[in-house]
């Protein structure tokens, strides 16, 4: 039988919920790749195999499935197509780089960085080394080259789109409303540092420094990878660091 | 026992890089979570810019339960700028400021707990 609506994706996924049958996940989602197929053919042409567009944009309608809320009211495939685009520029985005990384190297920290993400789930707590090399069947040397050749790609901006339309930015999914975010700001001794940051970059540091929120947290929060917060915040404190040097030493 | 790693590397990029890459071994050592080497270093690439002329020294602790990283020398009043040791305090277990002759050095510790 062929899903032709959304009301036969709702039956499907709510099937899924109610028994966990994975066999009616995996109906989903084989029912919904033509839309990741579409979806990534849009970004055909920039130097990624459409394979490898098309399986990072699986991992998204995977996500989109997982965390749709039936209540929403809007149908599954308008809920997944930001998650599977944000999916795509994630990957293209952890493809960049501001030095120049050997191949194998390159590889080996893209797996690593989502080794810490999926370890980071399962454990409940960031992996150590040892976990992540015998997780990717690698030397502990290797891990902590991989994990410093992670920090040296190009820090995309939390302004990045990553939704379809390109108005949803990732600064728009931390919300607005940070409960005591100016009290926070008051009297803090980074005020100065943060004065000079552009918004998105404050926030991050904010929920870092002054909510006291871990990297994993700030990571499951804005649904970021841990190392791609690592980079934020090393971009931050280096521009704050000028800024904090001529500060006037708050308390 | 202790070892102890002495390191002096040029007070830039390339030196935070070199850095990071010894703390991720040292931290690997003691079976630390990445997250929190990542902040080690991110507290050692903080204090890079404080620095005083062109070398940037390190020293390393390694204690069967701890790391604790001595970095200088630092300009004159490093030590004391509250806003610096703020951020630096958030991302380690300790923080304490020593003097090495007329030099200002950060200590930096951190522990392993149970957790990791």
């Amino acid at each position: 039988m062929i899903v032709a609506d959304g009301r036969a994706h709702i039956d499907l996924l709510e099937a899924y919920r109610a028994t966990g049958d994975r066999a009616a996940r995996d109906r989903l989602v084989e029912e919904m790749m033509p839309l990741v197929h579409s979806l990534a053919r849009r970004y055909a042409g920039r130097g990624e195999p459409v394979d490898d567009l098309v399986q990072v944009g699986a991992i998204g309608l995977i996500k989109a499935i997982d965390r749709f809320e039936l209540e929403r009211g809007v149908e599954l495939s308008t809920y997944a197509v930001p998650t599977i685009v944000g999916e795509i520029r994630r990957h293209f985005r952890d493809r960049s780089w501001s030095v120049h990384v050997p191949r194998r190297m390159k590889e080996l920290s893209l797996r690593v960085s989502r080794l810490v993400d999926d370890l980071s789930a399962d454990l409940g707590r960031a992996p150590t080394v040892a976990e992540l090399a015998e997780a990717a069947d690698v030397e502990e040397e290797d891990v902590v080259e991989a994990l410093e050749t992670a920090r040296a790609h190009t820090p995309a901006s939390l302004s990045t789109p990553v939704d379809a339309s390109g108005e949803l930015t990732l600064i728009d999914l931390i919300g607005e409303d940070e409960a005591g975010y100016e009290a926070l700001e008051r009297g803090s001794v980074v005020r100065t540092g943060l004065e000079g940051l552009e918004e998105r970059e404050r926030r991050i540091v904010i929920l870092r420094f002054l909510k006291g929120m871990t990297q994993s947290e700030i990571a499951t929060e804005l649904d970021i990878s841990q190392m791609h917060v690592s980079r934020l915040l090393r971009r931050a404190l280096a521009a704050m660091h000028g800024r904090i040097d001529e500060g006037d030493g708050m308390p | 026992m202790t070892d102890t790693i002495l390191l002096t590397v040029p007070a830039g990029l390339r030196g935070a890089g070199v850095i990071a890459l010894v703390l991720g071994g040292l931290g690997s050592r003691l079976d630390l979570p990445v997250d929190r080497i990542d902040e080690l270093a991110l507290a050692a690439a903080t204090l890079a810019p404080s620095v005083q002329g062109d070398a940037l020294e390190l020293e390393a602790d390694v204690h069967e339960d701890r790391l604790v990283v001595r970095i200088g020398p630092l300009e004159d009043g490093t030590t004391s700028d509250a806003a610096l040791r703020r951020v630096v305090d958030a991302l380690v277990d300790g923080v304490v400021g020593v003097r090495k002759g007329d030099d200002e050095w950060l200590e930096l510790e951190l522990i392993r707990s149970e957790a990791g």
